[in-house]
């Protein structure tokens, strides 16, 4: 299951996980958010813009988190340590087990080239060997096709779906519930 | 004709809620360890007076800055008792959505008429006052009282986040149920 015992858990194929720094990648995520496809896939709420110092103010606050709720990484190339995106596990409930996770890739030229799925597989391998949680929950927008795949390719399955629960563009879309377990990602994994 | 009553049922009102006054019902509610919270994901854990009051106090202070929540009290027909607590926990206003909560104040009176009659004023309240497209709720798999007053009043089976919760010592889904406006008949649940 494991290749060896002590292996860096942030590391993937072609990305690696970093932490963020408020300060320096703040103007990523405002120039990100312009991108109105980009904003659309990640959130249900209006999409509005931000500036750079707020979106700093944003991650600061994130990382002010005293009690681990969640945490958030930027994804990294490896072959030149580029900032193409970001991953967040949140709402980490402990008793439960459990935690939400979201992605977004930002920067166009790295969509659809498997930084998402390396990422996401990074992010459960964290979620499943540090921090011990037992399921994993996401939402994701019927319209996001491209997602869904990826988070079927890492073991997720559907458990339901709000209908018509997004209005976006006068037509009406349903909010996709998406649960992995911890025994499904690591048999997903050797299969 | 807009004149029904939006708050009243058989035998329960629908009344605001007084972090001060309610605070002592709500205390000794958590008394039980079978208590179940308004969150159903939330850990038990009994609050002293002063917690309750806190807790009262920030739900209700939340109310008031962000305006998508909304909470009632629920209480007998005479007002001298607080038989549970409902609301609005998420009012997705660009999308039509709403997340309702209830929590009644021990698990028999899930199984009683307050529990049904409080939430037809709810759905009432939700489609011909909100004007929502969608109403959502949650209940744990082991909340076997409330599951059977929401299939009786039509709500449907949605989404079931398997082994989402941990609570008597096991796992247990988490399954949310909702109702299109469209499939909701007017006076469903009325005596």
């Amino acid at each position: 299951m494991r290749e060896n015992r002590y292996h860096d858990v942030y590391r993937g194929e072609l990305v690696r996980l970093t932490a963020v720094d408020p300060q320096k990648d703040a103007p990523l995520f405002a120039a990100w958010q312009r991108d109105a496809e980009y904003a659309r896939l990640l959130d249900s709420d209006p999409v509005r813009l931000w500036s750079a110092g707020q979106n700093q103010e944003w991650l600061e606050k994130q990382q002010k988190d005293d009690g681990f709720d969640g945490i958030q990484f930027m994804m990294r190339t490896l072959e030149d340590d580029k900032a193409i995106g970001f991953v967040e596990l949140g709402g980490i409930s402990w008793h439960n087990g459990s935690g939400w996770v979201g992605i977004g890739i930002g920067d166009r030229a790295y969509r659809d080239k498997g930084c998402g799925s390396d990422a996401m597989r990074i992010l459960a391998r964290y979620a499943f060997e540090e921090l011990g949680l037992h399921r994993l929950n996401l939402n994701v927008f019927s319209y996001n096709t491209r997602a869904i795949h990826v988070y079927e390719k890492i073991g997720f399955q559907v458990e339901g779906r709000i209908p018509e629960a997004l209005h976006r563009e006068g037509k009406r879309w349903d909010l996709i519930f998406m649960g992995l377990l911890r025994e499904e990602f690591f048999d997903n994994l050797t299969a | 004709m807009i004149n029904r009553p939006l708050f009243e049922g058989q035998t329960i009102r629908l009344t605001a809620l007084d972090a001060k006054e309610d605070a002592p019902a709500l205390a000794a509610w958590t008394q039980d360890g079978r208590y179940i919270p308004l969150s159903g994901d939330a850990p038990p854990h009994p609050l002293s007076p002063a917690q309750a009051e806190k807790a009262l106090g920030d739900l209700l202070q939340e109310a008031d800055e962000k305006r998508n929540t909304f909470w009632f009290g629920l209480r007998t027909a005479d007002e001298s008792q607080l038989l549970g607590i409902t609301g609005i926990a998420w009012a997705d206003w660009s999308n039509g959505a709403a997340v309702i909560q209830l929590s009644m104040k021990d698990l028999a009176e899930y199984g009683r008429s307050a529990t049904e009659e409080a939430l037809a004023l709810m759905l009432h309240y939700v489609f011909f006052e909100l004007h929502m497209h969608h109403l959502g709720i949650a209940s744990p798999a082991y909340n076997k009282a409330l599951i059977t007053v929401l299939q009786k009043l039509g709500f449907a089976e949605e989404v079931r986040q398997r082994e989402a919760l941990y609570r008597f010592g096991r796992r247990w889904d988490n399954l949310i149920f909702g109702m299109l406006a469209a499939d909701w008949k007017e006076g469903v649940g009325d005596a």
